[in-house]
């Protein structure tokens, strides 16, 4: 297992410190011991350091295999002097007894051998059970502790003191936090509230020292908790105004949700009456049409050899009205048909479409003249079957009023218009109208021809509007009398589409 | 014209009802024509109950049949005729006013085998008819169990 990947805060943490640094560890397991221990003399080693390793009686192969199984080459380590693993009598008891003076003097010299070795720092570690075993000189142990920061720091040499907190009796391990600037408990490096400097661990008038430094903390710590409560409570009261905005978007949402739902059902019943009321007229409205036709037409006939031209022109007129009562029934039923299917849109090649649109009409203009001039027309998004429609209806009125023209120029071409539309115009040299009226022009049932000149119901720029209004878009027309009339169709573009979704 | 077949008619309107049988009366295809006037009146028939108790056995050649009955709609009658061991193969053209497709797939998916609009102008309405009469109760074959006079 890689300790780098596994343990990256504390490495991280360890990684700040360095030479002048005196430390402790305080372990209560194997994995928090050498987790802190190993990983220290890593950092040493990658950054060109003397390590030196202090273990245990016995202990000495435990800590190799530690390091071996961590990734470090031990062998190859300890070959180039980069790493030492030491017993306590090579270190601490080299003189057989512990004197904290002799090992300033160790540490000292051992700093200066590892840099004359070509080590940019000595970087040491010791494991400390002995010391509770007792020795001769330990009494001295926790001067040694306290003076050894003082000795680090003016040493390029570092120092990680090891502690088993299970081993260690209370009294001993507060004076072990007492002695070490930073402590590493429970894989977290520490900052520590709780060191004393060694002048004043190893001074008189320690109790005074005590009350003073307790009386600050407890007063610095009430100071550090209020605050925290001050900016908790602002805290609470921007997230109680978040909570409360939030709740308020949430209740407009669902108002609006709610109105929306309620307009919805509403038009979906307006839509189920008109579709009932198209239903209605479709069946019944139609009966009576053919009732009239029908015995009128038998009236022609039985009643043939007594009616004089007058009463068979009144015939004639009944049944003509009947038929055209028919086409108006009709033309209704389809205009109202037109806004309540669903569109199925697509891309639609509109020059493609306009093509197939005026060779449809081609066989009802045999005799005529006609000059066709059809641009290059732009792809649209629509639904093809109602385009189909719009310009199946503008090709027809262009051809129609036309008719009295010797040639008839019929023109469908597209305007340069804008990012999000595209325009289509069908332009004819036919009669034209008064711009007077271009309003009344998409009326249903408006017309301002009559009958008699031109023949139609009055829904097919009507239904061309309402087409174009289903796709979002919008028509207009521009014509003078006996001048010849356009009619502009705006569709949207197939990349307007992708927009909105 | 060697077999001429039973027509069943229903259709409530009168008119509607004179107006046909003059189309059919001209090409002398009016006299097999059974005429009712709703759809209960139609199943009536075809299951030889109530008014139609005592009539002889067999079915018609073809039924026409109107959408917008009174009682028993024409959908209806389609329906239960197609759910019946018996009559399921009764050629059925339905004879209406409307265009609506959503009549149009309906009948279709009812399993009909023609659908004719009305027309309003007389000729073509007259025309429909008898080319109407003339197909099923005289070329087309019917199903086994049909009358047949001769």
């Amino acid at each position: 297992m890689n300790l780098a990947a596994q343990r990256t805060p504390l490495i991280a943490a360890l990684e700040q410190l360095g030479p002048h640094d005196h430390f402790c560890s305080i372990y209560e397991n194997r994995e928090e011991h050498y987790g802190v221990a190993i990983a220290f003399m890593q950092i040493g080693l990658d950054r060109g350091e003397k390590c030196i390793y202090i273990a245990d009686d016995g202990m000495v192969g435990d800590v190799r295999q530690a390091m071996q199984s961590e990734g470090i080459d031990v062998e190859r380590a300890t070959a180039s002097k980069a790493l030492v693993l030491a017993t306590k009598e090579q270190a601490y008891l080299r003189h057989g007894s512990f004197n904290p003076d002799w090992m300033f003097t160790f540490w000292e010299e051992a700093t200066q051998s590892a840099m004359s070795e070509g080590f940019s720092a000595l970087r040491a570690t010791g494991e400390t059970e002995w010391v509770v075993r007792g020795a001769r000189g330990l009494e001295r142990w926790m001067e040694y502790e306290s003076r050894l920061t003082h000795a680090v720091s003016e040493n390029n040499c570092s120092a990680l003191c090891q502690y088993n907190r299970r081993l260690f009796p209370p009294e001993l391990i507060l004076d072990v936090i007492r002695t070490h600037p930073v402590v590493v408990y429970r894989g977290t490096v520490c900052r520590n509230l709780y060191y004393v400097p060694p002048d004043e661990f190893l001074g008189t008038n320690q109790e005074e020292r005590e009350v003073e430094r307790l009386l600050t903390n407890i007063q610095e710590r009430e100071d550090v908790e209020h605050a925290l409560r001050d900016q908790l409570s602002e805290r609470k009261k921007v997230e109680e105004a978040l909570r409360l905005s939030r709740d308020e978007l949430d209740t407009k949402v669902k108002e609006r949700t709610a109105e929306l739902r309620k307009i919805n059902d509403d038009l979906q019943s307006v839509n189920k009456e008109l579709e009932a009321f198209a239903y209605s007229v479709s069946h019944d409205l139609r009966a009576p049409l053919r009732h009239i036709a029908g015995f009128t037409e038998l009236l022609l006939k039985d009643a043939e050899p007594v009616l004089d031209d007058k009463s068979r022109r009144h015939i004639t007129k009944i049944l003509q009205s009947a038929n055209r009562m028919d086409s108006l029934v009709d033309d209704l039923l389809a205009f109202s048909r037109i806004g309540r299917v669903e569109t199925q849109k697509t891309t639609v090649n509109l020059e493609q479409l306009v093509r197939s649109v005026v060779a449809e009409i081609a066989p009802d203009t045999q005799g005529r003249r006609i000059v066709w001039r059809i641009g290059a027309l732009p792809i649209c998004y629509g639904d093809p079957s109602l385009l189909q429609v719009v310009f199946s209806n503008l090709v027809s009125n262009a051809v129609k009023f036309t008719r009295t023209r010797e040639q008839a120029n019929i023109e469908i071409d597209s305007l340069n218009h804008g990012p999000n539309e595209v325009v289509v115009f069908v332009r004819d040299n036919g009669v034209g109208f008064d711009m007077n009226y271009k309003d009344k022009l998409f009326g249903v049932f408006q017309r301002l021809h009559s009958q008699d000149a031109f023949e139609g119901t009055g829904i097919g720029l009507a239904t061309v509007q309402r087409i174009a209004h289903r796709h979002g878009g919008r028509v207009w027309a521009e014509g003078a009398i006996d001048n010849g009339a356009t009619f502009y169709v705006a569709l949207p573009k197939p990349e307007k589409r992708k927009q909105d979704e | 014209m060697s077999d001429l077949k039973r027509i069943l008619l229903v259709e409530d309107d009168p008119k509607d009802v004179e107006l046909t049988l003059t189309g059919l009366a001209e090409y002398n295809l009016a006299n097999e024509v059974v005429i009712v006037r709703d759809g209960e009146e139609a199943l009536d028939y075809l299951y030889r109950r109530g008014n139609h108790q005592t009539r002889a056995n067999g079915n018609p050649a073809v039924m026409l049949l109107d959408l917008k009955l009174p009682k028993v709609n024409g959908f209806e009658v389609l329906e239960q005729v197609r759910a019946d061991e018996n009559l399921k193969m009764l050629p059925v053209v339905v004879l209406t006013s409307s265009h609506e497709e959503r009549d149009l797939v309906k009948s279709y998916k009812l399993g009909v085998n023609g659908y004719v609009v009305k027309p309003v102008d007389f000729h073509q309405f007259v025309n429909a008819v008898k080319e109407l009469g003339v197909f099923w109760a005289v070329i087309n074959e019917p199903p086994p169990g049909s009358v047949k006079k001769r």
